[in-house]
């Protein structure tokens, strides 16, 4: 596709036969992608590093992989090659690809020079084979409805374009360095900025001037850009300073304003008193924070007595006797107790006490948003951090949950999450997603475990450190490394260590590695940790997914 | 073996629902894996109680609001668990 050019995005018409060179992150995303196509075989898998490969036959793909690009194009004989690796890597493997008349999807830039880039242009020309980089920005949803407002052009001709980002992943030299490897092409217009750029002439035009400067703050490469393009017709369009998550743009009647995360540019629905809450909870500084009674006391006035004398907060407040937890399958007052559907293991003898564990729950109080950027707006979300700074706001609103109650709280095992618990004389029943990460955390996770559990296991103090190495020493690193069903159990009692275990009710599988599973087919994995779960932690296993109807398909075949 | 449960998004925007809603809400009813709805509000577009109650009615085991949709949530956690109730 060409600027100015749509494509339908959809099934291939006959099946395609698709190789992917480079297993990092994108690589093993694309595959996961592709996997889930119709009409899509992937036939190859290469990297050069083995533990890539390991890594990628961990998550469950089955494909043959190879070292080399040729090979796979020799014993594979694939129609397509997605091309996944680094800048400085990617002219070489795109061009090998091409000249064996292999089609070829590639990242963005495809060569960080220009001679080398149109070269390999006119090297897919010559052979008649398609070529093809990716920019994923002018495909986001809203960025896509935006372009087709601006096409229809209902709100007149256009005066000027600002085109912003906030996703900052750069903030020092380390930093830096870490994404700037030594064969990094450049900084952020060679990453973040590409994108915007292209979206920027895809909705507006080629421009007929451009002017832009460049700020390196952290290192030899750019961390920020400020462009200015002008169009033909004048207007001018500007992007700063590292990609367009916030789109502005000046019409001669109105104003049309898009930010990255879909539900932002749909608006909020209004909150009653939403304003006298804010009020009721100003932003503190952690410095500032009061602990013992006087943090009680404190909380006992913002929140009405909802705090005890002896800075506990209480089940219920206000000198009641809280409602016990939810407990057995006739939990008296739980939302689980109505209409129940139990599923999982059937109770056994002296089991009672965890029987509850094994039944999915009606209402949950999802923490989602304490980890990172959510749906929610950014009003929204800066809002919610200041509300929940303190472990102590976290206690009151778990106390709340609990004495409504819901089934149980859905959070990751978060050091907030252990502080407010420590607050709480009763006990939250909780849903752990595992493994514990932020949204920005997320979004730089490799494909394999080791990552993940390194993280966990820097987390666990003190004696809950023993039972992680006791699993450990049966599922160990040198003979499961990057194996999924060998490390998940580390994972776990890394995540769990440190909760008290009465009030685990489940178990729930972070999205990243649900999806990595589901599209590599990994039937058995997902069995092992709902085995695992159910039996050695004795709560319900779950997993959390942005594809409701995959999940739940995937799950069940894959049971 | 399978799992309890799973969670996924479940709105009547149709945010995140992918493939499709329709295939999407298809596959919610045959399942014999409960679901549990998030993304209720889809970031704020629609409201917590009938967004809650358009999941149930479409086949959502249960549903998980988060804490960004929720302002004072004791009060509106009640509401959910009596719509729970009632339903």
């Amino acid at each position: 596709m060409r600027i100015g050019e749509r494509a339908e995005i959809g099934t291939p018409l006959r099946p395609v036969r698709v190789g992917v060179v480079g297993l990092g992150r994108v690589g093993i995303i694309h595959a996961s992608v592709a996997s889930a196509m119709p009409n899509v075989e992937i036939v190859g898998l290469a990297d050069a590093r083995s533990s890539a490969r390991r890594e990628a036959r961990g998550v469950g793909f089955r494909a043959p992989m190879f070292d080399r690009v040729s090979t796979l194009i020799a014993k594979t004989s694939p129609e397509a090659l997605i091309v996944a690796v680094p800048h400085d890597l990617r002219p070489r493997l795109v061009r090998e690809a091409l000249e064996s008349k292999v089609a070829v999807l590639t990242g963005r830039p495809l060569s960080p020079q220009l001679p080398e880039a149109e070269a390999l242009a006119l090297l897919a020309q010559g052979n008649d084979t398609p070529l093809a980089c990716m920019h994923a920005l002018p495909f986001h949803p809203v960025f896509a409805e935006v372009r087709s407002m601006i096409s229809a052009a209902p709100l007149g001709s256009i005066r000027r374009v600002r085109a912003s980002s906030y996703r900052s992943l750069v903030f020092d030299p380390a930093r830096q360095a870490a994404f700037a490897a030594e064969h990094a092409a450049g900084g952020v217009v060679a990453h973040e900025a590409m994108d915007a750029l292209f979206y920027l002439i895809d909705c507006f035009g080629m421009p007929r001037e451009v002017r832009a400067t460049t700020l390196k703050l952290f290192g030899p490469l750019e961390d920020e850009s400020h462009v200015m393009m002008t169009l033909p017709s004048g207007t001018g369009v500007g992007s700063t300073p590292a990609g367009a998550s916030r789109l502005s743009v000046a019409r001669d009647r109105d104003r049309v304003r898009r930010r990255q995360r879909p539900a932002t540019g749909l608006g909020r629905r209004r909150r009653a008193g939403s304003a006298r809450r804010a009020r009721r909870v100003p932003q503190r500084t952690r410095a500032a924070r009061p602990r013992g009674s006087a943090t009680a006391c404190a909380l006992r006035r913002r929140w009405r007595g909802d705090v005890s004398d002896d800075g506990r907060v209480p089940r219920v407040g206000r000198g009641r006797r809280a409602a016990a937890p939810p407990r057995g399958a006739v939990g008296a007052r739980s939302a689980r107790a109505r209409g129940d559907l139990h599923v999982g293991e059937p109770q056994r003898r002296g089991d009672s006490a965890r029987r509850h564990a094994m039944t999915a729950p009606r209402l949950l109080l999802s923490l989602r948003s304490l980890s990172g950027p959510t749906l929610a707006t950014r009003d929204r979300m800066l809002e919610i951090v200041a509300r929940y700074r303190e472990p102590e706001s976290l206690a009151v609103t778990l106390a709340k949950a609990a004495a409504v109650p819901v089934d149980g709280v859905l959070t990751c095992a978060t050091p907030m999450l252990r502080a407010a618990l420590a607050e709480l004389e009763t006990e939250v029943p909780l849903f752990v997603m595992v493994p514990a990460m932020s949204e920005y955390e997320r979004q730089e996770l490799g494909p394999g475990l080791e990552t993940a559990i390194a993280a966990s296991r820097a987390r666990v103090r003190g004696m809950a450190g023993l039972r992680v190495g006791w699993t450990e020493l049966f599922h160990p690193k040198w003979a499961g490394g990057g194996d999924f069903v060998a490390r998940m159990p580390v994972l776990v009692e890394a995540e769990l260590a440190g909760l008290k275990r009465d009030a685990l009710r489940g178990v729930v599988l972070d999205a990243w590695f649900t999806d990595l599973a589901l599209a590599a087919g990994h039937a058995k994995f997902f069995e092992s940790f709902a085995r695992y779960v159910q039996r050695r932690c004795r709560a319900a296993a779950a997993s959390r997914h942005a594809t409701s109807a995959r999940c739940s398909r995937g799950c069940a075949s894959g049971a | 073996v399978k799992p309890d449960f799973v969670i996924g998004p479940l709105n009547p925007s149709g945010l995140l629902m992918k493939p499709n809603p329709e295939e999407l809400l298809a596959e919610v009813q045959r399942s014999d894996i409960p679901v549990i709805a998030g993304e209720l509000c889809a970031g704020g577009v629609d409201e917590l109680e009938s967004a809650a109650a358009y999941a149930r009615e479409r086949g959502a085991h249960g549903v998980a609001p988060d804490v960004a949709e929720v302002d004072d949530a004791g009060a509106e956690l009640r509401t959910l668990l009596r719509a729970t109730a009632t339903a």
